[in-house]
């Protein structure tokens, strides 16, 4: 005997029960779509009506239609109240949105109220110092018990409240302590990466501090401004270093520090290069004692100070400086200083300013972590007179 | 037989088997949509009609005549809360009717303990779904005879899963495994049982 078709398969199975959730709705699917599959399901449940009558015959009992009717008046009775309630609440929903909104603010109003006297607890001391059948002292009576739970209920949510408080504004703080942090190190990357680069030129002008007018606003000599477009142009490149001219040695050691270093200078086009850098210097003496002029050891303050500014710029971490008569009297010793962030000072060299301008190169760190921070330069007249020509600082500045 | 057998699906798809089924199914069809309505006259106008068969089947699934009762109540309020679903497109009335009762009776029987001991159980089954071959009370009614004669004259390898499946709500695998046959086999049965039945109903109408 041949196989039955699927489709017989899946309808009596569909007709049984047997079907799973989603098969069902698969073949429910189906069966909307095909008439053919609705036929075969009627054709079946024909059968299955043919298998009920099949069923020997019992008439049912009298009762039975009694209790549906019982049954479905009590449901008719539950029924219309909900309807009612329900209609009513869809009709009145303005007036349900208010009421819940006046249950609101009752409970906000009591939960934030102060607390009554009657609702205070006793003192736990005074409880226990009553004792029964003394009249003494003032009449001890017990707390209500609800009164006191509800107490106790209200300052827990006052005491939750302004915990929760606190910790919104703990977290605010760290966040914006955060977002600070944050700033800063990002500026910081920033300045150093800009400084560390050789081939973009950061140009400043020292003034002593004590100058009274700013420094960029103190005019520049025409023969410092042509000694710095020279010295950029060497720094960049453009024009082939000269050949060293001569050695400069500070002609007294007064004039000039301890660990002072021989620099040599280099003569282009009518102005004077030094290079103080390391690769270019030969430290003939260490650090021995603070010389005169430190900034350690001698206030900036305390010294005179020259009336114009002395230009330069920040080569990747190199500072470049011009000098002149205008800033300095000829024969002046120039002496450089590097201060660190920490406050601890390092000679970097010397330069005898002539009569030509001179420009210097001075190592400058970047990084304040890395011993740089600060260029101080000193001059020692011929006469012996110790005056600040000015600083340039690593300065950070706080992102907003 | 293919050819009769297309046009029976063709006159079911026209909802038109030239016998008295579709007067009968009409006034169904009327007394679901009252009570959709929330027409208490037509439920007792549709227990009258057929509460009678709801019961037999009812008996006859649960072999307990009390929890048949309570079953019966059960399923005329699940009718009166639930005729606004009912669809003609999508079955007969009597039929959408006798599957929430058997759905119903299918739940108590379930609440029941379980099968533990299935061959006995098996056994017991088919020992409680024998039919009654004596003098039936209600052989006035030729077309629950007609049916019934149907039925016994099924060879029992058909008539005792069909029955299993749709009267006590086994599954083709519980049988299967009742009886060591191959579940392909139980399912073939019982399709076959179920288009025999159908076929003695066409010829009744007939």
């Amino acid at each position: 005997m041949p196989e039955l078709p699927l489709p017989e398969e899946e309808a009596a199975r569909y007709l049984l029960d047997e079907l799973s959730p989603g098969e069902r709705r698969l073949f429910e699917t189906r069966l909307e779509q095909s008439a053919e599959l609705r036929a075969l399901v009627g054709e079946l449940e024909e059968a299955a009506v043919a298998l009920s009558k099949a069923s020997p015959q019992k008439r049912a009992p009298r009762e039975v239609w009694t209790r549906i009717e019982q049954a479905l008046a009590e449901e008719t009775r539950t029924r219309r109240p909900l309807q009612r309630f329900w209609a009513g609440w869809w009709r009145n929903g303005w007036a349900a949105a208010a009421a819940c909104l006046f249950g609101w603010l009752l409970y906000a109003w009591w939960a934030d109220r102060p607390a009554s006297p009657a609702s205070t607890p006793a003192p736990v001391a005074l409880a226990t110092n009553a004792q029964p059948g003394i009249a003494s002292g003032p009449q001890i009576t017990m707390p209500n018990p609800a009164h006191q739970a509800q107490a106790e209920n209200t300052s827990t949510f006052k005491l939750l409240q302004s915990r929760t408080q606190e910790l919104g504004t703990l977290s605010w703080q760290l966040l914006q302590l955060t977002n600070r942090i944050a700033a800063l190190s990002q500026t910081l990357t920033q300045q150093q990466a800009l400084l560390s680069e050789a081939s973009r030129l950061k140009f400043f002008q020292l003034a002593s501090p004590a100058g009274p007018v700013a420094a960029s606003a103190i005019p520049v000599s025409t023969n410092l401004q042509r000694a710095l477009v020279l010295a950029m142009a060497r720094e960049l490149g453009w024009t082939p270093p000269a050949a060293p001219a001569s050695t400069q040695k500070p002609a007294t050691t007064d004039q000039a520090p301890a660990n002072s270093v021989t620099s040599t200078s280099t003569n282009q086009a009518g102005v004077d290069f030094v290079d103080l850098r390391p690769a270019n210097t030969n430290t003939t003496d260490q650090p021995t004692s603070p010389p005169r002029g430190d900034p350690g050891n001698v206030a900036a303050s305390d010294l005179a100070s020259s009336s114009n500014a002395v230009p330069g710029f920040i080569s990747g971490t190199n500072a470049i400086l011009a000098f002149d008569t205008s800033i300095a009297p000829s024969g002046s010793v120039l002496t450089f200083w590097n201060t660190s962030f920490y406050g601890r000072s390092q000679s970097i060299g010397s330069a005898v300013l002539g009569d030509n301008p001179l420009v210097v190169s001075v190592p400058f760190s970047t990084s304040v972590f890395q011993g740089g921070g600060n260029v101080t330069v000193f001059g020692n007249t011929t006469n012996g007179a110790l005056f600040f020509l000015g600083q340039y600082s690593t300065s950070v500045t706080p992102g907003p | 037989m293919e050819l009769a057998e297309n046009q029976t699906v063709q006159s079911l798809v026209n909802n038109d088997s030239g016998d008295s089924q579709p007067a009968a199914r009409r006034e169904d069809v009327r007394l679901l949509a009252s009570i959709a309505e929330r027409d208490q006259p037509a439920l007792a106008a549709l227990y009258r009609k057929h509460g009678d068969l709801l019961y037999s089947l009812l008996v006859r699934m649960l072999s307990d005549e009390m929890e048949a009762q309570e079953v019966m109540q059960d399923t005329f309020l699940l009718i009166w809360r639930r005729a606004h679903q009912y669809d003609p497109e999508r079955s007969a009335p009597l039929s959408w009717i006798i599957m929430l009762a058997r759905g119903l009776a299918l739940d108590r029987l379930r609440a029941r303990a379980r099968r533990e001991n299935r061959q006995a159980a098996y056994q017991r089954e088919l020992a409680s779904l024998e039919l009654e071959t004596g003098p039936r009370r209600n052989d006035h009614d030729e077309l629950a005879a007609a049916c019934a004669s149907a039925l016994n004259r099924l060879p029992e390898p058909q008539s005792r899963p069909l029955q299993l499946a749709f009267l006590r709500g086994w599954t083709h695998e519980e049988i299967a495994r009742a009886t060591g046959e191959p579940l392909g086999t139980i399912k073939a049965r019982i399709r076959r049982g179920l288009l025999a039945l159908r076929q003695a109903l066409k010829d009744y109408h007939a």
